[in-house]
Parts: C-alpha cells; structure tokens; sequence
C-alpha cells in the first residue's frame, strides 16, 4: 500500500522508470497493469514531492520527450518521398493517417497516467472559461498559447501540430486536396477514401480542445486550399459547359455538379463547411454566369407556356433555372420575376385580344382573365414551387391584363364586363329548359355549375381597380332583376352578395342588402294590402302586386313627370295609396312608371297574346280602346308624356309590331295605328323601354336586354365626396402631417373600392382648404394641418 | 275591351315628407340618417311634434333627455309627439 504522505524523492530514477512507460503507453505497446499503477503513483509522488514539487519538472520532461518523439513519427512519416510533388497516392498520407492513429490513442492513454498532475497542478493554473470570454486584459492571452497551462493530452496534440504538420504543411495540404480533386471525378475505393476521410478529421481533432476558433487549423490547412482549387475548376467546368451545349445543357450538368459537390463535402469534408462548400460552387459556376441565364429566361418562359412539342422539356429548363438561381438571393432571381411578369401580361392581352363575338363580349373577358390566372397558377406552382415572389408577379399581371385600358382616356372596360357576366349568370335562364325532361336536376346541375362560375368570377374581381364602377353596374342589374322578377334564385342572389362582401368589406354591399331588405319588406306589405282589401271589402279589378322602395338605395332615376294612369289602374294604384298613408305616417310615395310592368291579353288578334309591357305603354294601348288610328299628338298629351319619355316607351311598342307609324314616331303630325294583323311565333310578348336616356338613337330591339350603357360619370363625383372624408378623418386623427405621408394613408383607405389618382387627391386638399377644414402649416412646404 | 289588364306589378319609392330638408338638431339631410346610424330608413325614422317640427327621432330623443325641461328645440313650445 502506497504511502500519501508527502516525501523525498529521486527525480532522476522516478522519471527514468516513468519515462519507459511513457514511451511504452504513447507507442501503443502493452502496458502491464500493475506497472500502470506503480506509474500512477509517481506521478503522484513526483507532484507533491518534498521539500519542493517536483511538477514543473516532470512537465517539462514530458513535453522535451514527446517532442522528441513526433520529430520520430516525423520522419516516419516523411519517409523518402519528395515532398513538393502533390501526388497524395505515394503513401505518404497513408503513413501520416496511422501515425496519427497511433499518436492521438497513445497520448490519450497518457492523459489518464498523468491525470493527477491535470487535476492538481494544470487545473490551478488555468483560467476558466468564464475568465477567457469575460476576462480581464491579462487573462487575454489565450491558454493555448502558453504551453505551461495545457493538459498532457492537449500539449501532446500541440506538440503533434507543431512538430509534424508544420514541416509538412504544403505536403499534406497539396495531397489532401489533389485527393479531394480526384474524389470528384471517380468515386475512390473505400480504403483510400477512408484514409483522406480520416487525415482530414485529424485536422479537427487535433485542435478540437481550443476555446477559440477551434476549426482554425482545418479551415487553413485544408478547407481555403480546397475551396480556392475547387472555385477554378468549378469556374473552368461552367465556362466548358456553357461553351459547348445550349442552356439547357448548361444548368442540367450545372445542377448535377452541385450535387455531386455536396455530396463529395458531406463524404469527406467537417459537417460546418456544408454552407461553404455550397457558396463556393454558386459564386463559381452560377453567379458568374448569371447574365448568361437571364438573358435566356425569357424564351424560356414563352416557349414554356406555349403548346409547341418542347413544353415539358422547357418548364424542366425552367425548374433548374430557378433551383439554381434561387439560392443567390432575391436581386438575382427578379430578373426571372420580371420575365414571368411580362410573359403573363403578354399573354393576357393577347388573350384579351383574341376574336370573340361582341355580344358575348362579358363572357370572352371573364373566361380569357380566368383561365389566363389557371395557366400560369398551375405554371408557377409546378415550375417555382409557388414562390411568393411569382405568385406575386401573378397577381400583378392579372391586375394589368384587367385594367388595361381600351385605348388612351377610355375606362377600363372589366367593371361593366364582370357585372354583365354576373348578372347573365344570375338572370333566370329564358324559356326555362324548354319542357319538362329537364327537370329538378338538371337545374340543380345548372344551378351549382352558375355557382362555381360565380365564385370565380370573384378571384377576377379581386383585381378590379375600379371597383365602385363595378359596384355601380352590379347594383344597377341587381335592381332591374329584382323589380323585374328575374333573379335565377334568390339564395344564388345572397350568395353572390356575400361573397363581394368577403372581398370588399360591409360598407362596399350595404346599398345592395339594402335592396334585398327593400323586397322582402314588400312582400310582407303585399300580404297586408291583400289583407287589408279582404276586411273592406274592395276589389282591384286586376291582379296587383306592388313594391315599395326607399329612394336612395336603389341605383333608379328620379320619379317621372306625372302621368295620368289608364283608369283600369288608377283604382289599384289610389286604393294602395290610401292604405299606405295610413300605414306609414310621413312618408310620400312615387310611382315610377317606367319600372312597373302590367301584363295585358290582348282580344282582337285571332291568336291570344299575353304581352308585359311599361305603365305607360299599357296606357297607350289602352287608348287604342275605342279608335284603330289617332295621331301621336294627341296620344302625346292624353298620356302626358313628354318628347324623351315618349320615344322611349313608344318606340318599342313600333318595334315588336303591335302598333304600325306612318312617319316618325318622334313626331307630332305621324300618325298610330294598332297593328290588327299583329302575330309573333309566342304567346308571350315582353316589351321593355330604353334605359339609358341618352343612349335612345340605338333603338333597342323588342327582346334585348338592356343594351348598353353610359359609363357612370357621377362616379367621379363620389370618388371625390369619398377622398374627401377619408381626408378629413385621417387629418381629425393626426392633425398635423406632410403631404406625402397623407397620400399615403388615402390611397391605403380608399384601395379597397377604387385606385385614385395623385391628382385627383391634391384636388380634393385644395377644396378641403378652400372650404377651411384644412390649411397648410405656416412655416412649411408640404405640411398641412387640420382646422377644427 | 281590346286590351284587358291581366296583372299589374307597381314599383314606387317612399322617401319622408318633412316640413324641411334638413334635422334642426343634428342639421344632416332627412334623407340621410342621424349621425349615430349607418343607414337611413326604417332603423331611423323621423317623428313630427304637436309644434309641427320634425326631427330624427334619435336626435329629439337625445336632446329631451338632455334638458330639464320637455321643449322643442325650435319653437320653445312643450314637446308632445304627434302620433297622427
């Protein structure tokens, strides 16, 4: 049993003893185990030796033999090969890997006999890691540079990086990476490879004790080389490939090279230099041939989206493209986005532009604008894995392709197209299926299809600028299907309106609910005349049906000068105006005339008609009553109709036949006569008036529909009452702002229904401050502030 | 008869009869709605006073709580709604 008291030793005879075991442990021999233990416990003697520890000493021993024994290894190593040639097969990578694997096992065994002295005398001297990153001035000096302060087993793995890497430095560096360059090309078999694996490895370990910059050596001695010889060959290979193939052949060998390299960085190279490895390979062979691709991006593209033989081919093209381009950032990728941008927009307007007939010119536009954003979604998802950056470049182009102008001042044309889209689709189909074979389903089928159609239309929709103009035009169809009674469903109707909403917020659709409240409460009001006519015994003599509407949500003309009513009418319409007086206190009724429909029979045709026709209208046929033929004069004044009403509402009667002219219609002196002879293929006739007052030249036939219209021009006028109070609210909030700043904010608001322009913006500041609710601050250029 | 009326669907539209354009409180259009509503029509209605004026009836509402005294705001009169 040894003694752990302090006591006198023979420094010389312990370590010669120690020594041979030393040289037994780090040359791997067999060590027996009681001899280890004998050593051991020097070691520990020789620490705490008195009457002076002997530690230093045995220290200094040790690192004089291990250097000593790696200048042995080194010349092992070095062997007789010529150092400057870089043919890393002449062994001696193989002779430097077991050295290695000999020296970094023994000196580990090492430090385990030499523990003691690590736990006693290193330990105490060395700083601690919280002193190394938070230390002071002195401490700085970092604990591998000061040899006295390393464990035994990190001084053996200095004095290996010393002693043998150093002198072969440019050896083994030119080696490992002529070894690398050869890895690439043929795959190495599996001893070689495990030799260069294993040598560059050594490179890590052997400062991987370090606080600091532990990959230090690595990065120096074989990383740097490696990238700087693999980045010109890279370069070479790119320039070769783009010399001698098309584009095509470029990227896909492109490609294929940066997998190759980076399978070859994760086989061999330290798992932190991945990203490098990468970099190193795209700065080389992509970036700098980054014009080269873009100057091709866009035949590519066309040539993608075309339907020629090569399609596939072309988005395979384009799919390399943008994996190799992606990895470079943004500004080397917007190129392609603009490519994609412009190819869209292209093919949008030719679209567009493609023959279509003109009556269906509302169809064209929303199929061309949907299938236009099916191609290139799908295009974009397959070929850019849906990269915002395209999808965004996407969207722009739809928004260009949609309001595009016609040519120069004109509107943009997709409001009124979109509204008479949705409103065809919402229309109840004329002549319901023509018979009974098509029955439930097939309207169900009908009905789902007008569905799905609807709901697409609002992805165009969404691209609409000018969305209040189309709200115009909705709302305009929107009250001529629901006076009329042509709405397909009403919950297709709701539908529609909720949707907009989702799209548009509250405030774009509460006209339009409006309008839906307005109908229902008529219906109700029905019921209660009905009521009403049954407890007081009265009669209409005519079927009746009313409804009432609030003036003010309903996109409808003012009321029409006063006519007098056929007298069959005057009865209904005076017994209904009694009772909503009573009804409703405070409130005046219009009629408006030209938005009523009476349905007549007619009698003195062999074959009956049922005709619907205007209020007006229906009077001037009942003043056929008594007289075949009466000048338009005194039609005019017995109906009081005045010249533009008149044209209008005669004009189709003259039209479908049922009352012949001699002379103009417009007339004084020409003269009405009933058409006796009238017949029509159908029994039903349906006689509408021009719309648009200042559209009557165009003379709508008999069955139109409509027809078209004038651009709303009073949208202007609520686009500038709408900037205005955006304006004030902003300016109420903020008080004081700059101009821009204000720009800003109004256009953010008012993004939602319309796109304004700057200037009509800085007309509306100007009245603002001429009607004093806002003035510019004295003092400065561009700063206005708000007047309470 | 020629012609004989089989069905008649009118169409008109109401809008308030006031004895003025605009509310004497709040000063908006009687068309439009009080300054506490989104929407005109039936949700805010107008109401007349014995006096003959004519008010939102949000508006007369709001001003008769505020007062002690139960006057109407343009003729001093005491306010009564006039239910006719």
């Amino acid at each position: 049993m040894m003694s752990l008291k302090p006591r006198n030793v023979d420094f010389q005879e312990t370590w010669a003893n120690l020594k041979e075991t030393v040289a037994g442990v780090v040359g791997l021999r067999a060590v027996e185990r009681a001899v280890w233990n004998t050593r051991f416990s020097d070691v520990y003697a020789l620490c705490v030796a008195h009457p002076e520890p002997l530690a230093d000493r045995l220290y200094d021993e040790t690192r004089i033999f291990l250097e000593e024994h790696v200048a042995g290894l080194l010349q092992r190593v070095r062997g007789n090969t010529p150092l400057e040639s870089n043919d890393h097969t002449d062994g001696l990578l193989a002779r430097y890997v077991s050295a290695w694997g000999e020296y970094s096992q023994g000196v580990a065994y090492l430090n385990s006999l030499y523990s003691y002295l690590n736990l006693q005398h290193v330990k105490r001297q060395k700083v601690s890691d919280a002193e190394i990153i938070y230390g002071s001035a002195a401490t700085v000096s970092c604990p591998e540079h000061d040899s006295r302060q390393l464990e035994v087993g990190e001084l053996g793995l200095v004095i290996w990086e010393r002693v043998l890497i150093r002198p072969l430095w440019g050896a083994l560096s030119g080696r490992l990476v002529s070894g690398l360059a050869a890895a690439r090309h043929t795959d190495p078999d599996p001893a070689n490879a495990d030799l260069l694996r294993q040598a560059i490895h050594s490179t890590v370990h052997v400062q991987s004790f370090r606080v600091r910059q532990p990959l230090a050596l690595y990065q120096s001695l074989v990383l740097e080389p490696y990238l700087a010889a693999a980045g010109e060959h890279h370069a070479r290979q790119a320039a070769e490939l783009l010399s001698d193939g098309d584009i095509s052949h470029y990227m896909r060998h492109v490609l294929d090279g940066l997998e190759r390299e980076i399978a070859l960085g994760n086989r061999f190279l330290h798992s932190s230099s991945a990203e490098s490895v990468r970099s190193c390979y795209e700065r080389a062979a992509v970036s700098a041939h980054l014009p080269a691709l873009h100057a091709h991006t866009e035949r590519l593209l066309k040539e993608a989206c075309d339907t020629g033989p090569n399609v596939e081919q072309r988005r395979c093209d384009l799919r390399r493209m943008y994996a190799l381009v992606r990895p470079l950032g943004a500004a080397a990728l917007r190129p392609l986005v603009d490519a994609a941008l412009a190819q869209a927009t292209r093919d949008g307007r030719a679209l567009l532009l493609a023959p279509h007939n003109r009556d269906e010119a509302h169809t064209h536009f929303v199929h061309a604008m949907l299938s236009l954003h099916g191609k290139y979604s799908k295009l974009f998802t397959d070929v850019f894995n849906g990269a915002q950056a395209f999808m965004g470049a996407l969207d722009k182009a739809c928004s260009a392709v949609v309001n595009s102008r016609p040519s120069g001042e004109q509107p943009a044309r997709a409001p009124e197209l979109l509204a008479r889209y949705c409103d065809c689709l919402l229309r109840r189909r004329g002549g319901g299926g023509g018979g009974g074979g098509a029955g439930g389903a097939g309207g169900g089928a009908a009905e789902a299809d007008a569905d799905d159609k609807l709901a697409a239309a609002i992805l165009v929709f969404k691209y609409v600028d000018d969305k209040d103009v189309f709200q115009k035009y909705y709302a305009r169809a929107l009250a001529r299907r629901l006076i009329h009674q042509l709405s397909a469903s009403m919950e297709q109707e709701e539908a529609m309106i909720n949707r907009l909403k989702a799209a548009c917020g509250y405030e774009f659709t509460n006209k339009l609910h409006r309008m839906f409240t307005d109908v229902a409460v008529s219906a109700d009001l029905n019921a209660k005349f009905q009521q009403h006519l049954r407890d007081n015994n009265l009669q209409t003599n005519t079927g009746f049906f009313i409804q009432v509407l609030q003036a003010g949500a309903w996109p409808l003309g003012g009321a029409m000068a006063p006519l007098a009513p056929p007298a069959a009418l005057e009865r209904p319409a005076r017994l209904f105006e009694a009772f909503y007086r009573a009804a409703f206190s405070g409130r005046r009724l219009a009629w408006l005339h030209h938005l009523c429909t009476g349905e007549l029979r007619t009698r003195y045709t062999h074959r009956l008609y049922h005709i619907s026709a205007t209020t007006p209208q229906c009077a001037l046929l009942l003043c056929f009553e008594n007289v075949d033929s009466s000048p338009v004069r005194e039609l005019r004044e017995s109906l009081q109709l005045t010249g533009e009403a008149w044209s209008r509402h005669a004009r189709p009667l003259v039209d479908a036949g049922l009352l012949t002219v001699e002379g103009d219609v417009d007339a004084d002196e020409a003269t009405l006569t009933l058409n006796l002879a009238f017949t029509c293929k159908r029994t039903k006739v349906r006689l509408t008036c021009a719309n648009a007052p200042n559209q009557q030249g165009t003379g709508t036939g008999g069955g139109g529909a409509g027809g078209e219209e004038a651009p709303p021009a009073h949208c202007d006028d609520d686009r500038k009452m709408y900037l205005q109070a955006a304006l004030v609210r902003i300016m109420k909030q903020r008080k004081v702002l700059r101009h821009t700043e204000l720009i800003q904010e109004v256009v953010s608001q008012a993004r939602g229904s319309f796109a304004p322009s700057v200037a009509m913006i800085k007309k509306c500041i100007e009245a603002l401050i001429d009607k004093q609710y806002l003035e510019r601050a004295p003092g400065t250029l561009d700063t206005y502030s708000y007047v309470a | 008869m020629k012609v004989t009326i089989k069905n008649w669907t009118g169409v008109a539209t109401w809008r308030w009869v006031a004895n003025d354009d605009n509310c004497g409180i709040c000063r908006m259009p009687f068309d439009s709605c009080c300054p506490d509503c989104k929407l005109p029509g039936d949700d805010c209605p107008l109401v007349w006073g014995a006096c003959s004026h004519c008010f939102h009836i949000h508006c007369i509402v709001k001003w008769l709580h505020s007062q002690p005294q139960q006057q109407c705001p343009m003729c001093r009169q005491d306010w009564k709604f006039n239910n006719k």
